[in-house]
């Protein structure tokens, strides 16, 4: 059975055809045309398919999307359309490779630093995105960029 | 200088027009057979483009990977790009910028001297001539041989090489629209496979399936294909579970126990006529577990049928092969087939990026309409190929005065090169399962001085005597592939043990002991530089410091790191340094990246990966299963750079993985005092060390 599911989506009210039981994943990417929330593993291990729900990283993969009804959904779309100051230091450090764990870990990390987070527990917190590339250390220094910017205003 | 030399791929492209053209609106249509794969050589191409041709990096469009336009440089492995491809290139734009001058001379009854170019735009004495490679574009020969006409720059003269550059993919790879992952093609399905658990297994009751999903099968190759990609996923889980499958032998021997077992070949690759006993015999032996590729992306392709021309975009590593490879499946012309590369998740190696090309043309083919194939992750880590498990033995003779006279290696690993190789042997996985299967092929090695699980068991020390052997187990419950490096991490690690072991036996100090067995002097140089940055060291109880050497495949970059580890109830790596010779350093930001991601890789291999198996059954379905390296868990990484920029480029992707996973090994045995014989050095392994 499809139901519709509305919600907002980086602050616009959407709504979405699927199977309630749909990951909001697959909603966005395929239903939204918003596909810069990637898939990773699908199982909730990876952190590719990080959005902010009411505030707060999630994994989208194994959100079913009737979970969503009537939440405030952020993707890293929304994060890119607002500049967050970690898109440009992430660029300054030339921090990633393949880039494929980049989308997940910007949102959960921007969205760190927004709720004033210090670099280690958005260190600590990252552990749940992956990366196999091996760029953390350079996205490491560029959220301590924008941390210590931050801090200083 | 060193003396010219000439990439193999310019030979079989010899023309300027085979990897370059200019478009009247001023574009440079530069063309490449590598690829890019996450390591930034698309940004290194047109950095050497743009200098020889002085334009500016974003004027140049690059093609890569495409069968039909490229040139057929074969696969994007073995850091080879820069130093094959980005030399091609170079010889290519050096001579297409004198080509296009000296007909612009002609025309303004100049001499070529006379002439420079600006953006692209030629002047004259520093003048706009109102000549510029766009307007000469149509005009200008190009099929002519580059190696007339090539005369790249001195190291000095270049203003783009050589100099960190912002990659060029790196900010459309933040959002949306850059991967393969996000192809949209008019009236595509989803796809997804249905692993058959064995060779010989056979499917029954397979169910019908809901929700519009069609099934696609052939012989024992099943799938789902569906237009919502939920309901694909959804219906490929469901008939998973529901299937009987039938005749699944699956082997006892666990791939360990395989190098144990008995041997089907065994090649003596160096040997020495006189393995000198010397005085003091000093012997290592390192096993390594079965390694995934585990990419963070699984592995996606996307296939198009237009009558019997079949279009596939894949993210393989060798668009030419993976053509030549599907013509032989699918028994179809090789002329009616394009594929296409379009990027990827990060690659470092020979994953399952070809399977799943496969997978997705018999899909369309099967569904009538354009499919998109996505593998899922329990697919990667149970179906893609392997890092094979292997073991090193290793013994050094030394004489009186502690120097090496003798030197022996016995490697025992499965080839690691399976690669789809075109007609022969196409080698991709749902090859074994149609109505007419298809056997995979063997496997084997690259010969030395390349070599495949023997890479880098040759000693890059001054040795007399050198005996090494490689021999293959029997049996091989698993496929195994060409992962960063090969067999050069496992070799490396065993070698630098040994040598930390020789030390001791001969009193000196570890990296005194290397400098005397070294003559080379860029290998010198590496060390020294190493050396002086880690000094002093502190000396805090569970602290060890580790150092490891190599240059890869004796012929590549020089590479030196040291680790520091803590040791506690797990292996911590706090800081690594890393000093490399890579001889010209094309986007030197760029080959940090590559050296430093594949020291965190290599980290996280030593202390944590293992595939594992209960006999031959592999059990690792989940990222649970199979740990990496978090965040939480990188060391500090400084590196240094001081290769001679005028010496060719030597390559960077897979240098640093062995003498990483040295560097670590031995700061764990400096912090145990205990020699670490098996990988991942986990918290069990650490316990069964101690004991
Ligand atoms: S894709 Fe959602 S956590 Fe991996
Ligand atoms: S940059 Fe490739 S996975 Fe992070």
């Amino acid at each position: 059975m499809s139901g519709k599911i509305t919600f907002t989506l980086n602050g616009t009210l959407v709504s979405a055809s699927a199977k309630p039981t749909t990951p909001l994943l697959f909603a966005l990417r395929n239903t939204l045309d918003h596909k810069g929330t990637r898939l990773g593993c699908g199982e909730g291990h990876c952190g590719a398919c990080t959005v902010v729900l009411d505030g707060f990283p999630v994994t989208s993969c194994n959100l079913p999307l009737s979970a969503v009804e009537g939440k405030n959904i952020a993707t890293v779309e929304g994060i890119l359309d607002a500049g967050h100051p970690l898109i440009a230091a992430l660029l300054t450090h030339q921090a990633g490779q393949c880039g494929y764990c980049l989308p997940g870990i910007l949102t959960r990390a921007a969205t760190m630093i927004d709720a004033g987070d210090t670099v280690d527990t958005i260190r600590d917190g990252l552990d749940a995105n992956l990366c196999r590339c091996g760029a953390q250390g350079r996205i490491l220094a560029a959220i301590t960029d924008v941390v210590a910017q931050r801090d200083t205003q | 200088m060193s003396a010219p030399f000439i990439p193999p791929p310019l030979i079989a492209f010899p023309l300027i027009r085979d990897w370059v053209s200019f478009a009247s609106d001023g574009e440079v249509h530069l063309l490449s057979g590598r690829v890019e794969l996450g390591q930034g050589i698309t940004t290194a191409l047109i950095q050497i483009a743009a200098d020889e041709l002085d334009v500016d990096m974003g004027a140049i469009c690059l093609t890569q990977g495409h069968t039909e336009i490229s040139p057929a440089e074969g696969p994007t492995v073995g850091s080879l790009s820069v130093t094959f491809g980005g030399q091609s290139i170079r010889l290519a734009t050096s001579a297409a910028r004198i080509v296009m001058l000296r007909h612009a001379a002609d025309l303004l009854q100049a001499t070529p001297d006379d002439l420079s170019v600006q953006d692209g735009d030629i002047l004259k004495d520093g003048q706009e001539t109102g000549m510029s490679y766009a307007s000469l574009s149509q005009s200008v020969n190009l099929a002519v041989a580059a190696l007339e006409y090539a005369t790249p720059k001195l190291s000095d003269e270049r203003r783009v090489a050589g100099k960190a550059a912002p990659r060029v993919d790196l900010a459309a790879r933040l959002g949306a629209g850059y991967l393969l992952h996000d192809m949209m093609v008019e009236g595509m399905w989803h796809g997804r496979v249905i692993q058959p658990p064995s060779l010989t297994a056979i499917a029954t009751d397979v169910p019908d399936l809901r929700d519009g999903a069609v099934l696609v099968r052939d012989g024992q190759f099943l799938s789902v294909v569906a237009q919502d990609e939920y309901i694909a996923l959804s219906e490929a889980n469901r008939l998973a579970n529901v299937i009987t499958w039938k005749d699944i032998p699956v082997s006892n021997t666990h791939p360990i126990e395989g190098l144990d077992g008995p041997i089907v070949e065994s090649e003596t690759l160096y040997d020495a006529e006189n393995l000198d006993a010397g005085s003091t015999e000093v012997s290592i032996t390192l096993t390594k577990p079965v390694l995934s590729h585990a990419s963070i992306g699984p592995s996606c392709a996307v296939a198009q049928w237009d009558g019997d021309a079949l279009t596939v975009w894949a993210h393989s590593q060798n668009v030419f092969a993976l053509k030549a490879s599907l013509a032989r499946v699918l028994n179809h012309p090789v002329e009616k087939i394009t594929v296409i590369f379009a990027p990827g998740a990060g690659c470092y190696g020979h994953n399952s990026s070809d399977d799943v090309a496969l997978d997705a043309a018999l899909m369309a083919r099967g569904a009538g309409r354009p499919v998109r194939a996505l593998w899922q992750r329990q697919d990667e880590f149970l179906h893609a190929p392997f890092n094979p498990a292997m073991r090193t033995a290793m013994t050094a003779r030394l004489d009186e005065d502690g120097k090496i006279v003798s030197f022996d290696a016995d490697v025992i690993s499965p080839p690691h090169s399976t690669r789809p190789a075109g007609m022969d042997e196409p080698n991709l996985r749902a090859q074994q399962f149609l109505f007419d299967p298809m056997p995979m092929g063997p496997g084997n090695d690259a010969p030395q001085p390349m070599g495949g699980a023997d890479r880098n068991a040759v000693p890059g020390y001054e040795i007399a005597a050198v005996r090494v052997v490689r021999n293959r187990p029997a049996v091989v419950p698993y496929r195994t592939s060409a992962m960063r490096g090969l067999g050069a991490f496992t070799n490396v690690i065993a070698l630098e043990s040994l040598m930390e072991s020789c030390a001791e036996a001969a009193g000196m100090d570890a990296i005194e002991y290397r400098l005397a067995h070294l003559t080379d002097p860029r290998a010198i140089s590496v060390i020294e530089a190493l050396r002086d940055m880690v000094e002093p060291r502190d000396m805090a109880d569970g602290v060890g410091y580790g150092f490891g050497y190599a240059r890869y495949k004796n012929s590549a970059g020089y590479l030196g790191c040291i680790a520091r580890v803590i040791v506690e109830d797990e292996v911590r790596v706090s800081d690594v340094w890393c000093v490399a010779d890579v001889g010209e350093a094309i986007n030197p930001n760029g080959t940090i990246n590559q050296l430093e991601g594949g020291i965190v890789q290599a980290i996280s291999w030593a202390l944590k990966e293992e595939v594992r198996f209960a006999g031959g059954q592999n059990l690792t379905e989940s990222w649970d299963d199979y740990p990496i390296l978090k965040f939480s868990e990188v060391p500090e990484m400084h590196t240094r750079l001081i290769g001679p920029q005028d010496e060719m480029p030597l390559g960077a992707g897979e240098i640093s993985s062995g003498p990483a996973g040295a560097a670590v090994v031995n700061a764990v045995r400096n912090a145990l005092g205990v020699v670490p014989d098996r990988l991942p050095l986990s918290r069990h392994a650490l316990v069964t060390l101690l004991s």
